[in-house]
């Protein structure tokens, strides 16, 4: 009798013991989460990495179709002379090289007639068809921009988390083609021209598209930035102060009026923070729209295909004139940042 | 990441202090910044609004706006904290939507910073041809010259 009343009383955990194990737990998992998140985020940017790639093949199998890289920007005279002028151009890069990357079903369901009909941009089938190449894993916030407020329509749809490279302003006799959202300058792997439009008596300068031949690449396809990560909101003393999609444009509209949404100049460093215009920050940056600097949700750094279709990725603490060297064609620096 | 360097043959006290300090702290403290001032003047007057960017060789830029009288004040990390040591390209920027006097409504629409109110120039780092060298023991305050056509403010 004594002999089972003891091994009853042994039976089962106490509560000391109980709290022991679960503390030893607790502190293992505490130790593994950091690790588990790092391999998620890694598998994230392999995929994103991943995405870049099939974004690099799609312009170059458009390239050896059509001779010539995609339109980063495909505004032609014929948006401008329309009456009234179409606002909203479809046409550009990441709409453009949909039939090269097996996304010829999406791009065929796309209404590219709204320019001769005059229908609403905004009314397009395929606005709100997520392009999965085009958004990164790592991006946070939802694949599909919902209702908006009326006036920013043109935020509404899936969104496109990569944006081609506009080349860099530098003091090198590259031409600067005015818009009003930044001039652009015309020595990117995707760039812009001005043409004259006979408006009443004289001609008035317009921004249009125009397809960059490979040959013109001179600084070489594998030391050429041709896209990367684009994932800016408004940052103000390393805080975001802006609601998502920020400054991301959904894929299915490449630009309006003269700023091309698929096209950035590269001028600060990558993942710089700062805020669009001037906003209420007190560093007061006066970026413009097509300056806004590149980035990405992975720590430390952006990944960027190259014209040749290889992924790098470029550390934020890159010497801001070697980035410059890279973003541009044809600037005489066949510099290769693999960093 | 700056290497961490200890030396050998310390005291074990001085050795348990190191090992806490850095895991309290880490070896990463970022770079140095230090406070950074100046004032921007247009054809010898001050430039009334606006603002001023630092571009470090590499790393976030410092950026500041002008005050009523083209004084400004540098932060990069916090308010006023300044700029990271080192050389700079310095762009100033004064564009019409920058002027405080105009009343700006975001009613939507892709908002714009209106044309540049000083040549264009100075608007880029590389074609500025200003620059400034941030030194870490402290600054004098900063001069910058600017000319161009007279400054047309609307109202």
């Amino acid at each position: 009798m004594v002999r089972i009343s003891q091994r009853d009383s042994r039976s089962g955990f106490t509560l000391v013991e109980l709290l022991v194990v679960i503390a030893i737990i607790g502190v293992l998992v505490a130790l593994l989460l950091p690790a588990v998140q790092a391999a998620r985020e890694a598998a994230r940017r392999a995929q994103c990495s991943n995405n870049l790639h099939q974004i690099g093949l799609g312009a170059q199998n458009y390239a050896s179709t059509n001779g010539a890289l995609p339109m980063g920007y495909g505004r032609t005279p014929e948006h401008i002379q329309a009456t009234p002028p179409v606002n909203f151009v479809k046409h550009g890069f990441f709409v453009d090289i949909l039939p090269y990357m097996e996304q010829a079903n999406i791009y065929d369901r796309m209404d590219f007639n709204y320019v001769k009909t005059n229908a609403s941009p905004y009314a397009d089938p395929t606005r709100d068809v997520v392009v999965e190449s085009y958004v990164c894993p790592s991006w946070p916030d939802p694949k599909v921009t919902g209702q908006v407020a009326p006036g920013f329509e043109y935020q509404q749809g899936a969104v496109n988390t990569y944006t081609g490279i506009a080349g860099a302003v530098r003091n090198r006799g590259e031409l600067l083609i005015n818009s009003q959202f930044g001039a652009l300058p015309d020595n990117g792997a995707l760039t812009v021209e001005e043409i004259g439009i006979a408006a009443g008596r004289g001609t008035v300068k317009h921004l249009i598209g125009v397809e960059r031949k490979l040959s013109q690449i001179t600084d070489g396809q594998s030391n050429t930035l041709m896209v990367g990560e684009f994932v800016h909101r408004d940052c103000c003393l390393g805080q975001l102060i802006e609601a998502p999609p920020g400054n991301l444009r959904p894929w299915y509209l490449s630009g309006f009026q003269d700023g091309p949404y698929a096209m950035k100049v590269a001028e600060t460093p990558p993942n710089a923070c700062v805020v669009r215009n001037s906003g209420s920050c007190v560093t007061g940056n006066a970026i413009p729209f097509n300056y806004l600097p590149l980035g990405s949700f992975h720590p430390g750094v952006t990944q960027f295909v190259y014209v040749d279709g290889s992924v790098h990725v470029i550390s934020d603490d890159i010497e801001i004139e070697v980035y410059k060297d890279v973003a541009t064609a044809n600037g005489e620096e066949p510099v290769n940042a693999t960093l | 990441m700056r290497p961490c360097k200890l030396r050998a043959n310390f005291p074990s006290g001085v050795v348990v202090l190191y090992i806490a300090a850095f895991t309290i702290l880490g070896c990463n403290r970022g770079p140095q910044v230090v406070p950074v001032e100046g004032v921007v003047y247009y054809n010898d007057e001050p430039l009334p609004f606006g603002s001023v960017m630092f571009q470090p060789i590499m790393g976030q830029p410092a950026g500041a706006r002008l005050a009523e009288d083209g004084s400004f004040k540098l932060s990069t990390f916090s308010e006023y904290d300044g700029a990271i040591v080192g050389e700079h390209k310095v762009k100033v920027t004064c564009y019409a939507s920058q002027n405080p006097a105009l009343v700006s409504r975001n009613t939507g629409g892709e908002q714009t910073l209106g044309p540049s109110l000083i040549p264009e120039n100075y608007t880029y780092s590389d074609q500025s041809g200003l620059t400034a060298i941030v030194k870490p023991e402290g600054n004098e305050p900063l001069e910058f010259r600017l000319t161009g056509p007279p400054l047309k403010l609307s109202k």
